[in-house]
């Protein structure tokens, strides 16, 4: 399943090297093979850049993040032992990296509420003081979405990406994050109910909104 | 089942991961338990919500900036071999040379990484700086180069970079700051010296105070 998925991915490679499994490509990679390594930023560029898509917010920040996410996996490459797949891997260092990425930022400039407030939260995502430009924006459906998804705290929000998103099974879950199915269970449980209430509250938020708006439309001026 | 089903139990059935009988237990509870089923509902619905989600393709200068760094990372990683190799080489009756270089080559490691850290902070942030208000001159040096204002827009070797936000120069990508009291403000925050882009290459620029 690993060497189709890969296989697909890299259709544009040079010729020969797109049929190359991870592992031989991690060998050739070990010899000083540069081709290798590109072979496998093609194969996984688009997963880890959409990972950190997800993860960090924005697509600037995934950008910056997928640089340096590449800039670790070859750094480690040479000691990747095979006892997971390539991709597991992958997963781990770029999720590894979003977590320290997403601790810093927290630190020096998005404080990230620890308790989750359903009532600030929807405000945050449906707010009066917006402007109308702003207002459509929310509306779209995917970045209200994804604005949610921001809002769920980060050890919550991997396990719905690597599940809803990712599609990964409960037991490649668990390899990622080096955690137990029953936790990978809760926590995918957990996140996708944080998300539940805050698009419900976001929801509930844009009715008030509208209903002051036909209010102020009524009533004569 | 007396209470309302457990988050985790529902969103496990949702995924198809609970054993037959819990899953037949939940289908007999669903069936009697409005609060139960409307969460499952209100589940169900967020899960096709994040599968609708598109998923995007890396932006294209992502490719130039990965090859970059992995460049440089492979250009530090040949002199830290070198200098492995080299400490090899040193015979082993002569241990105090041998500790001699390691403390060199340990020195040089340190200052590897430091630049490594270094570069890596100023990479991310490429800047040109645009200060029509503050310089009434036509001519600015900037780290060597000399840029002309023209048209309140500052272009050299013919090519101009507008106040966008981020604008394609050559190859590379520019966050361009238009420069006033409050945006040099901004600039200050970081790491000096700034990292330059100038037509393909790189400079080090030290902020001033005009």
């Amino acid at each position: 399943m690993e060497a189709e998925a890969s296989t697909d991915r890299a259709s544009t490679g040079a010729p020969g090297i797109s049929s190359i499994s991870d592992l031989d490509l991690v060998d050739q990679h070990r010899y000083g093979e540069a081709a290798a390594f590109d072979e496998i930023y093609r194969r996984y560029s688009e997963m880890v850049f959409n990972l950190a898509m997800r993860m960090m917010g924005s697509a600037d920040r995934a950008e910056d993040v997928t640089q340096e996410i590449f800039v670790r996996i070859y750094r480690h490459l040479a000691r990747f032992n095979g006892r997971s797949a390539l991709k597991t891997w992958i997963y781990r260092v770029a999720l590894n990296h979003c977590r320290s990425q997403l601790s810093r930022r927290r630190w020096f400039f998005l404080p990230i509420a620890d308790e989750y407030d359903e009532e600030s939260v929807g405000h945050q995502l449906v707010d009066e003081r917006r402007g109308p430009e702003e207002q459509t924006l929310a509306s779209d459906s995917q970045k209200l979405v994804m604005l949610a998804l921001k809002q769920v705290k980060p050890v919550f929000r991997e396990a719905v990406v690597l599940r809803d998103l990712e599609e990964l099974s409960y037991e490649e879950i668990a390899e990622v994050l080096g955690v137990r199915i029953g936790t990978v269970r809760s926590r995918i449980a957990r996140g996708r109910d944080q998300l539940r209430q805050i698009l419900e509250a976001a929801a509930e938020s844009r009715g008030k909104l509208a209903e002051g708006e036909m209010a102020q439309g009524k009533r004569p001026s | 089942m007396s209470t309302h089903a457990k988050v985790e139990t529902l969103s496990a059935y949702l995924d198809k991961e609970l054993p037959a009988d819990e899953a037949s237990l939940i289908e007999e509870h669903l069936a009697s338990c409005e609060v139960c089923s409307q969460r499952l509902d209100g589940m169900r619905s967020v899960v096709s919500s994040l599968h609708h989600l598109e998923r995007m393709a890396p932006p294209p200068t992502l490719d130039q900036f990965v090859a970059r760094r992995i460049k440089l990372e492979g250009e530090e990683k040949s002199l830290v071999d070198r200098i492995e190799t080299s400490l090899t080489r040193i015979p082993r009756q002569s241990s105090l040379m041998a500790l001699f270089a390691m403390v060199i080559a340990f020195a040089a490691i340190m200052m590897l990484f430091i630049q490594a850290v270094h570069d890596s902070q100023n990479t991310m942030t490429p800047v040109i700086f645009h200060d029509p208000a503050a310089d009434p001159s036509t001519e600015r040096a900037l780290a060597g180069r000399l840029l002309a204002l023209q048209d309140g827009i500052w272009v050299e070797d013919g090519t101009d970079s507008t106040s966008a936000e981020r604008v394609a120069y050559g190859s590379e990508a520019w966050r361009v700051l238009v420069l006033g009291d409050s945006s040099l403000a901004e600039l200050r925050k970081l790491e000096d010296p700034v990292m330059v882009l100038v037509d393909g290459k790189t400079f080090l620029v030290h902020h001033t105070d005009q």
